[in-house]
């Protein structure tokens, strides 16, 4: 093989590859588009219980940090968050949320049974509608927590712009004057172009299982969860591990505890 | 691959939007241009590009090293042109299709035997030097998309063998052989070329000579 040649032939293709243009403003436009796109197939449902879909005008007035941009059913949430804005110290995350969500906030740093706070995150929870435009966006803390054995949940705190509409509710129970809802659901996680089975489906239609796509492989999991309101803000224990529903109303109750004292 | 990079990578792989961003200010210039080399226009390389980065993102499960991140979002890349590629044929769309498939054993001869001529001063490589880059390029751009693939991976992305054939899912033997044929077909072209610049340059000559 003649290597000045095969040299030549390399110089003049790198050159011309080299030399094509690719403009600032069409590497911004094309950035847009992709996170659009993103944000559209991913249709990642907030985890919680399914709300009435109606954006309340009266709600987005509320405090500043929740914003109207336009009116519209809610079809999905989605959200994001660097890891470098985790926050590992408990009241530095209360003080966080605190600013953002416009009201103290009181997070335990232990519960019974060997649970203690690990890290937590403050971010901007944006809400869609089913012609993916933006109907608003609203502040939520995330504390992750972890027990004894290694197994994990959260605490989502919000101050949501839509009523709480608690339909599926597995095990009710009142508590210091307060209703805590405990809910186990069923989720099917797709990559973006996969499509559920007319069994899936079926489920879905019956309200025995939520579908979600957006997720990088095919993944069944279990939801458990315990959610609650109190003084305008939306409470929200959750996990995917293998923690009973009785648990986590138990730590929910700690946790109400921990609030009220 | 530089550590800064590799600490976004990890980061997209766990999610991080804003890795994700730096990751395509960084890359998105390079892989335009690939794709325009693989489809041939600007409107098609905008959607290749970004299908792949929609994809990197969405499928950031499946990469699990990475230090593999390169290869990778390249394999994305080229399977994605590919697609298009062919969803265009099917629609009965202009394709960038190459003119340089048949050829005759006597010319693959002549291509190789000038090829591994080491003694003389290579006739091609002065051609060349001489010839200007672009009409280099249009003559790449008329082979076949599966050879201008192997092509623009080995000679512009200086890729070995074995990283081609992971990137385009064939063989390693299949890799070596479309470099070796598109080798020989671009060589047939300027050749074809050289040939056609000398005649005109005789017939200026000759018409010189009369006048």
């Amino acid at each position: 093989m003649n290597i000045g040649w095969e040299e030549e032939l390399r110089k003049n293709l790198v050159a011309e590859i080299t030399a094509l243009d690719f403009p600032a403003e069409t590497e911004e436009r094309i950035r847009t588009e992709i996170h659009r796109q993103i944000r559209k197939r991913r249709m990642v449902m907030k985890l919680n219980r399914k709300h009435t879909g109606v954006v309340l005008a009266a709600a987005l007035i509320l405090v500043g940090a929740v914003t109207a941009i336009g009116a519209g059913k809610v079809a999905f949430y989605s959200s994001g968050h660097s890891v470098n804005d985790e926050i590992t110290d408990i009241h530095a995350l209360e003080e966080r949320a605190k600013g953002e969500l416009g009201k103290s906030i009181y997070c335990p740093e232990t519960l019974a049974d060997g649970v203690s706070f690990s890290r937590g995150i403050v971010m901007d929870v944006d809400a869609w509608d089913e012609e993916n435009n933006k109907v608003g966006t609203f502040p939520e803390m995330c504390a992750y927590y972890q027990d004894g054995a290694g197994g994990r949940f959260n605490l989502s705190i919000s101050r949501p712009i839509e009523a709480s509409v608690y339909e599926k509710k597995d095990q009710v129970e009142v508590y210091q004057d307060i209703q805590l809802y405990g809910a186990v659901d069923q989720y099917l996680f797709l990559p973006p172009e996969e499509k559920p089975s007319a069994e899936d489906e079926q489920l879905e239609a019956a309200g025995e299982l939520f579908i979600s796509y957006g997720s990088s492989e095919v993944e069944r999991k279990t939801f458990t969860s315990v959610s609650w309101d109190r003084g305008e803000l939306h409470y929200l224990l959750h996990t995917y591990e293998d923690i009973s529903l009785n648990q986590l109303m138990e730590w929910a109750k700690q946790i109400v505890d921990h609030e009220i004292k | 691959m530089e550590e800064e990079m590799k600490a976004f990578v990890k980061a997209m792989m766990a999610g991080d939007e804003r890795a994700f961003d730096e990751i395509y200010h960084s890359y998105s210039k390079k892989l335009y241009r690939m794709a325009y080399f693989i489809t041939g226009n600007h409107s098609d390389s905008e959607d290749v590009l970004q299908e792949t980065f929609v994809k990197c993102y969405l499928h950031r499960g499946s990469l699990k090293n990475p230090e593999r991140f390169e290869s990778w979002i390249y394999q994305i890349l080229v399977r994605t042109a590919w697609k298009l590629e062919k969803r265009k044929k099917r629609a009965g769309e202009i394709s960038y299709e190459g003119v340089l498939e048949q050829e005759d054993a006597s010319g693959a001869r002549a291509a190789r035997q000038l090829c591994e001529d080491f003694s003389a001063p290579n006739p091609l490589e002065v051609f060349l030097q001489k010839e200007s880059q672009t009409e280099i390029g249009q003559m790449v751009k008329q082979l076949d998309i599966k050879y201008r693939t192997v092509v623009m991976l080995y000679y512009y992305n200086g890729l070995g063998v074995k990283e081609i054939a992971q990137i385009m899912g064939i063989f390693e033997g299949t890799v070596k052989s479309r470099l070796s044929k598109a080798r020989s077909l671009l060589h047939r072209k300027l050749e074809n070329q050289m040939d056609t610049n000398q005649e005109g340059r005789q017939n200026h000559q000759v018409k010189g000579a009369v006048l």
